[in-house]
């Protein structure tokens, strides 16, 4: 059984493409992460079984390797969900989060260590990486010579808006933002690495941070392939695109359609679901070293 | 509260009313004190004692006062001196109904906190509105909750003013007059038990007063019946959104079929709800004594009063057990949600497209028919809307797919929710 959208009898804050966010009280959030997939910006009608699980998983796993780095986690554990919560307690395992109400910044910390998408996009035109100035000659999915910050805004409605750091701390206050983009440059050479023996190139990737008690806090997904570029190692060539680990799948599925990456999006098949579900278990195995059951099965403990 | 109804505390009161109507007396200089100390230090009586006395006397207050002058000896003279027994049955049985009220505003508090905390807890919980058992439009429980807990607190309020009512005392004799003694007297007693004096007395003190706080015990029962029916109905197993409280692997449902959780307990509410209410009528006739008094209404307030009190005290604390732990199935809620085929939103449906410039009653005929074939093709009111052209002309995807979001229609839910906390103690 696959989740779309969950009504769960908790206020709804905040509704994304993937994840609704819930109110339990002054303290607490709910987080839970449903099945629905996007290509293109355009969010497909039908779910991928167990993807929201495999990116709360993906999350759970980078938060214990993220040492001493505060976090908003408190409780993955079903017993921990509001007693009016619990008849869903069977699609909601593995799924959710229960966290720490932040104050959010409103800034994304995007952390490169390739040069791909938006970022290939700004050298193409003026050899800069977030207006760093990058050595001549580099190729797209080249690996930069150091991992770099490049922020951005979160636009309410359609794309980010890359911004200076010096702008960024002027949103968020510069202290903070230097914790942040340091607690940022952390996970993301801890991910890099340990992903890299597991034959998978973290490209990018992007952390939200929130405030709490004047402390900096690490919130949402981390590390996920919806908030990452997530390379095959093997499959990547300087020169061009690497195809993603998660949603190549989808993406050469649909490419071959006469579709126009407009909504409605075409229908689907079965085949095309299972494969996608069967690279994120993947995707879960390879990075996490843990059998997806087995995740299941202490979720739902 | 089956204290306050015992034979034992009636005959305390009495014993405290006599003693201190004889202070008043001495007080006066009506009465030696040297007799007052005796009748202090000596004072004793026994129930099952007085309750052979009274088998020859057949005179309950006489019985009491044979008894007394037994321990105290001659200074027992001026004890009851000038009153007349409904002196101290009716200032004795106030004080019992207060103490009853007493109780029974505590257990209300208990009760309204409880459900407030559950309202709070499902604000959010939606659920089919019912109107005629048929499904209306959504709520959340939450806010069914709230509605209890609002009427719970009314009912507070009728029982503090009816426990004021009923705090009234009398010493004033035989007919009200005071023959038998200055009103000094009267004063004195009412104010150290904490009662007002009676302005105008006959035999007795009115029975509107004792009516007043009876009826106020039948509406707390309503009250209670209507949240203990809601919850049976919520318990019936094609509804089954809200179960009792059930004591797993100890509880048995029936006898003979091992699967039953029956909804006993509110059952027995809802019956003792009966009860209290037949209370009221009785209580109300009691009122038209003749003249200065008859003695129709003493036998069946020594039935009726210890009854409602003691049932509806039961009643409360059962009540408070049946919120704080009933359990509620939020998903079956949705589910049942979805057996009327989103006909709940046919309002808003209606509304938007009068709002795009359709007229009210051709608005109200497409919105019926369209609902009409959602129901007898058992398919979802948004999907025949889909392949109706008055309203796809008007409404596009989006637009509709708002008028089918609870979220939507609720978004003024929190308004009672909030008002909660001016009812919290």
């Amino acid at each position: 059984m696959s989740v779309a959208a969950l009504e769960l009898p908790l206020r709804k804050i905040a509704s994304g493409k993937v994840r609704e966010i819930f109110e339990i009280d002054d303290e607490r959030l709910l987080f839970v992460a449903s099945d629905r997939i996007s290509a293109y910006d355009v969010v497909m009608n039908e779910q991928i079984p167990d993807k929201g699980r495999v990116l709360t998983g993906m999350t759970e796993h980078w938060l214990k390797l993220a040492g001493e780095i505060p976090n908003h986690l408190l409780s993955m554990s079903l017993a921990d969900l509001p007693d009016q919560v619990q008849p869903f307690a069977e699609e909601l395992g593995g799924r959710f989060m229960v966290v720490r109400r932040l104050n959010m910044m409103p800034v994304e910390f995007v952390v490169r260590g390739y040069l791909v998408g938006s970022g290939w996009a700004e050298y193409q035109r003026n050899g800069t990486i977030a207006g760093l100035k990058l050595p001549e000659g580099l190729r797209e999915a080249d690996k930069l010579p150091a991992p770099v910050f490049t922020p951005a805004t979160k636009a309410v409605t359609g794309h980010d808006e890359n911004i200076s750091e010096k702008t960024a701390g002027e949103i968020v206050g510069e202290a903070r933002m230097q914790t942040a983009r340091d607690y940022a440059f952390a996970l993301y050479e801890m991910a890099a690495s340990y992903a890299e023996e597991r034959g998978i190139i973290v490209a990018d990737t992007k952390f939200e941070f929130g405030m709490r008690d004047g402390e900096v806090v690490l919130a949402d997904e981390v590390l996920t392939p919806d908030s990452s570029r997530f390379w095959p190692a093997d499959e990547w060539q300087p020169g061009a695109n690497p195809p993603s680990f998660d949603k190549q799948f989808l993406r050469d599925w649909l490419s071959g359609l006469d579709w126009n990456k407009e909504p409605p999006p075409p229908t689907l098949p079965a085949d095309v679901i299972e494969g996608t579900r069967r690279r994120y278990l993947e995707a879960y195995e390879r990075v996490t070293g843990r059998s997806f059951d087995e995740y299941m099965e202490a979720a739902s403990s | 509260m089956a204290e306050v109804w015992s034979e034992q505390t009636k005959l305390s009161h009495w014993l405290d009313i006599e003693i201190l109507a004889t202070e008043a007396r001495v007080k006066r200089g009506e009465v030696p004190a040297e007799d007052l100390e005796t009748i202090r230090a000596k004072a004793a009586f026994d129930v099952d004692r007085v309750k052979e006395i009274e088998r020859k006397t057949r005179h309950d207050v006489a019985a009491f006062l044979d008894n007394l002058a037994e321990s105290i000896g001659p200074a027992s003279r001026w004890l009851h001196f000038g009153m007349t027994s409904s002196d101290v049955l009716d200032t004795g049985l106030a004080l019992q109904m207060r103490d009853a009220a007493d109780l029974l505003l505590k257990g209300l508090d208990g009760l309204i906190a409880v459900t407030i905390r559950r309202a709070r807890e499902h604000a959010h919980s939606f659920m089919s509105g019912r109107t005629h058992g048929i499904h209306a439009e959504p709520i959340t429980f939450g806010l069914k909750l709230a509605g209890w807990a609002f009427e719970l607190d009314r009912d507070r309020t009728r029982l503090r003013t009816a426990r004021r009512t009923i705090s009234a005392g009398k010493i004033s004799g035989v007919v009200g007059t005071f023959a038998g003694g200055d009103p000094e007297i009267e004063r004195y007693v009412c104010d150290a038990l904490g009662l007002e004096p009676d302005p105008c007395s006959t035999q007795v003190i009115a029975r509107d007063r004792h009516a007043e706080l009876t009826a106020t015990l039948g509406i707390i029962a309503g009250t209670l019946d209507r949240m203990a029916t809601e919850i049976r109905h919520l318990a019936r197993t094609e509804v089954a959104e809200v179960q009792e409280p059930f004591a797993t692997g100890e509880q048995k449902g029936s006898s003979a079929m091992p699967h039953k959780r029956n909804p006993w307990r509110c059952e027995r509410l809802s019956g003792m709800a009966r009860i209290v209410r037949a209370s009221v009528t009785p209580a109300i006739e009691n009122m038209a004594l003749w003249h200065e008094r008859d003695i129709s209404h003493s036998s069946v307030e020594r039935v009726m009063l210890p009854d409602a009190c003691m049932a509806l005290d039961f009643m409360l604390a059962e009540a408070t057990a049946l919120v704080d732990g009933m359990v509620v199935d939020t998903r079956r809620m949705l589910e049942n949600m979805e057996e009327s085929h989103g006909l709940m939103f046919s309002q808003k449906l209606l509304l938007g497209l009068i709002e795009k410039g359709m007229p009210r009653d051709d608005a109200y005929r497409v919105v019926q028919k369209a609902s009409a074939t959602a129901w007898e093709t058992h398919s979802h009111l948004r999907g025949v809307l889909s392949n109706t052209p008055e309203v796809t002309s008007r409404l596009g995807p989006v637009e509709l797919d708002d008028v089918f979001d609870e979220e939507r229609y609720l978004e003024h839910v929190g308004h009672a929710i909030d008002r909660l906390k001016e009812i919290e103690a």
